[in-house]
């Protein structure tokens, strides 16, 4: 019983930069903008994350009772910026330069890659050092949290899982109950319409991208603000294109992702604990699992025809 | 005297009657002498900000790339592995197929390599003649498979390669990593996670000692010329070159879309997984974890600095051959970290995308 509580708990940790990332990319998908760069934005988000949290602490002239409430927070501010950033980087070559969508993605990734591995090697040496920041602590929720089991593995997270999982039916209703919503979702289906009616396509997509960039940034400030206090370079580890996955099998609705994204935190958590468990398998299996269950949901259950119309392709406003 | 502005403008005539005339030159020179020094400065201002002197650096960098003869050899040698998967790449993207898998099949190729050379080489006839082609041949085999399955899933399955290539690429890092930690390719002393060296009749010959210059350089470059031959002078690299302009087009044409896509995966896996198998079976001899820091990515910037052409791939090869064998010299010399070469790589990428070079890739690209 206690495995099965583990498991389920640190399943709900483990999803929770995938979902932050993935609703993120949902919004830009659905405007028409694949953004491959979601690992690199994680990246960046996890190294702004720690050091916005890190220097915080560190700040004087601050009553010193605040800083454990207000550090991380900076943390996700920071993170999110870095991700605003580095979508505004992408937006400019994606959609006002029109540049091919997966090439500037790949770039954006490498750029992380290779920035946070210069800062990382500058501030610490290369080793992962381990940082005495304030990070978000878990909350159990009063009465709630001692129902059985359900109680456990619910209602006993840090503040950023509750609400990531508020996320969830905020992008649902800003999605398919707004005005703005449904200009977002026929930018991806189809551009041309909306500028006909006077709209904006590349503003509208741009702001789609940014909302996604910071997503993606506070996805990633969670693995070191949450998960472990020190950045490791390349820490994320392909959770970003995981990401990508979970919004391609939860059919560009942020509902269904978020169901995949449970499924792909459920592949993380199985990895932690059968590794802690020792069952006399190579370890490596339970590594491979995340990536092995993305190509098998989406070989089996996808089909085709799901994709917003006009995903990937740039749009040209004098056509 | 001519005063500032008649300066100007005959300058700015000059260069406009210039690029007219020779629009090649403008192509294939100028625009990348541009890209390149516009990279340089913005991952220069970046280095600054992180406060490391970029000038030394720089200097540090050229003096050890094209100052000695070491140097030299050693851009050879490391542009051999962005060649052989910068010309996966190329291949791949000519026809509208965005392999990212280059990575995977990399590794796949080389673990081929290192399971011919240590388990398989010794017990046939102790003859390079035997063992090279061998070793080369079942890496080519492995590239192939790794690249398939992606080509068969897209066809059948609808699953978009940019995604499935990608998982491959992880999975292959943990196959690997598999295969040298504790599992059957890991050393007889069972000490680190890494494979035996294979076995000597198994190496590719250096060329000219006591460089570490390789017989796998001539192998590559000569792979760049048969596919340029390939694309540009038979039915099926015009075939190929059709598909990727323009799918629906080739496709009325009497062009087999399923044809094309598994052949190019096959060709593009193939080469990519060369390229490992060349890089293990000439260099460290022994698979490590960790044995590609990321040349499947490298790959794409590479492959479009190049404009995807084969040949041209050669001298961006070179390039980056040169950029990786420089950041050495940075981390050397200044202490920051080798892996700003990633940096520089995406800056260049950037770059190539607001001179608007694949500008044509686009125009086609099918949905």
């Amino acid at each position: 019983m206690e495995i099965f509580e583990n498991i389920f708990t640190s399943m709900i940790h483990a999803s929770t930069p995938l979902l932050l990332a993935a609703m993120g990319e949902v919004v830009s998908q659905r405007s028409g903008v694949i953004n491959i760069g979601i690992e690199g934005m994680m990246l960046f988000g996890a190294l702004f994350g720690l050091l916005g949290s890190y220097y915080t602490s560190g700040l004087p002239i601050l009553a010193p009772w605040i800083l454990p409430i207000l550090a991380p927070w900076i943390g996700i501010l920071t993170a999110g910026l870095s991700g605003l950033i580095t979508a505004a980087i992408f937006s400019y070559f994606a959609i006002r330069l029109r540049g091919d969508q997966i090439v500037i993605g790949t770039a954006i990734t490498l750029l992380a890659l290779g920035f946070t591995e210069v800062v990382y090697r500058r501030l610490w040496g290369g080793i992962d050092k381990q940082l005495g920041i304030h990070d978000f602590k878990v909350i159990e929720i009063p009465l709630l949290d001692n129902i059985p089991i359900i109680g456990e593995i619910l209602f006993s997270h840090n503040i950023v899982v509750f609400l990531a999982f508020l996320l969830v039916p905020c992008v649902y209703f800003f999605l398919y109950h707004t005005q703005y919503g449904l200009k977002v979702r026929a930018c991806g289906e189809h551009p041309k319409a909306i500028s006909t009616v006077g709209y904006n396509v590349l503003k509208i997509r741009t702001i789609c991208m940014l909302f996604a960039g910071t997503m993606a940034g506070i996805g990633g400030a969670y693995l070191t603000l949450a998960d472990v206090p020190y950045f490791s370079p390349g820490m994320t580890f392909g959770r970003g294109f995981v990401a990508l996955a979970i919004v391609i099998f939860g059919k560009w609705h942020p509902i269904k992702a978020f169901a995949a994204a449970l499924l792909f935190g459920l592949g993380y958590a199985m990895d932690a604990q059968f590794q802690a468990l020792g069952l006399g398998i190579q370890y490596q299996w339970f590594k491979m699992l995340p990536f092995v269950l993305c190509l098998t949901v989406l070989a089996g259950f996808v089909g085709r025809a799901e994709a917003p119309l006009a995903l990937g392709r740039p749009y040209d406003p004098s056509e | 005297m001519p005063n500032l502005h008649e300066i100007y403008k005959t300058t700015k005539s000059v260069c406009l009657a210039t690029m007219e005339k020779y629009p090649r030159v403008f192509q294939w020179v100028v625009t990348p002498c541009l890209i390149l020094s516009g990279a340089f400065i913005t991952n220069g201002i970046i280095m600054f900000l992180c406060a490391y002197n970029p000038i030394e650096a720089y200097i540090a960098a050229i003096a050890l790339t094209f100052g000695t003869l070491s140097g030299l050899s050693e851009t050879l040698v490391k542009a051999t592995p962005y060649l052989m998967t910068g010309l996966s790449v190329a291949i791949a993207f000519r026809c509208g197929i965005w392999n990212i898998g280059a990575e995977g099949q990399f590794l796949m190729g080389a673990l081929a390599a290192a399971f011919v050379g240590t388990k398989v080489a010794p017990v046939l006839p102790n003859t390079s003649w035997i063992a090279i082609p061998l070793s080369l041949s079942i890496a080519a085999i492995a590239g192939v498979i790794w690249g398939i399955v992606p080509g068969i899933l897209k066809l059948t399955r609808g699953v978009n390669e940019v995604i499935s290539t990608i998982m491959f690429n992880y999975i292959a890092i943990y196959f690997v990593s598999m295969m040298i930690d504790g599992g059957p390719l890991q050393e007889t002393s069972r000490t680190g996670p890494q494979s035996d060296p294979i076995a000597l009749w198994a190496n590719l010959p250096p060329l000219i000692k006591p460089f570490r210059i390789h017989s796998g350089i001539i192998l590559a470059v000569v792979l760049a010329g048969v596919l340029t031959f390939i694309l540009f002078r038979t039915t099926y690299g015009y075939q190929l070159r059709a598909v990727g302009e323009g799918a629906a087009a080739a496709e009325a044409a009497g062009i087999s879309i399923p044809h094309n896509t598994l052949r190019v995966f096959c060709i593009s896996g193939a080469l990519a997984a060369l390229g490992g198998a060349i890089e293990l079976m000439a260099l460290s001899r022994i698979l490590t974890d960790n044995f590609s820091p990321g040349y499947g990515y490298t790959a794409i910037a590479v492959a479009l600095l190049a404009r995807l052409h084969p040949l041209i791939t050669v001298a961006s090869a070179l390039l980056f051959g040169a950029l990786a064998e420089g950041s050495f010299a940075m981390e050397a010399e200044i202490g920051i970290s080798r892996q700003v070469t990633w940096m520089m790589q995406a800056i260049i990428l950037l770059f190539v995308i607001g001179f608007g070079s694949i500008r044509y890739l686009q125009k086609h690209k099918s949905k």
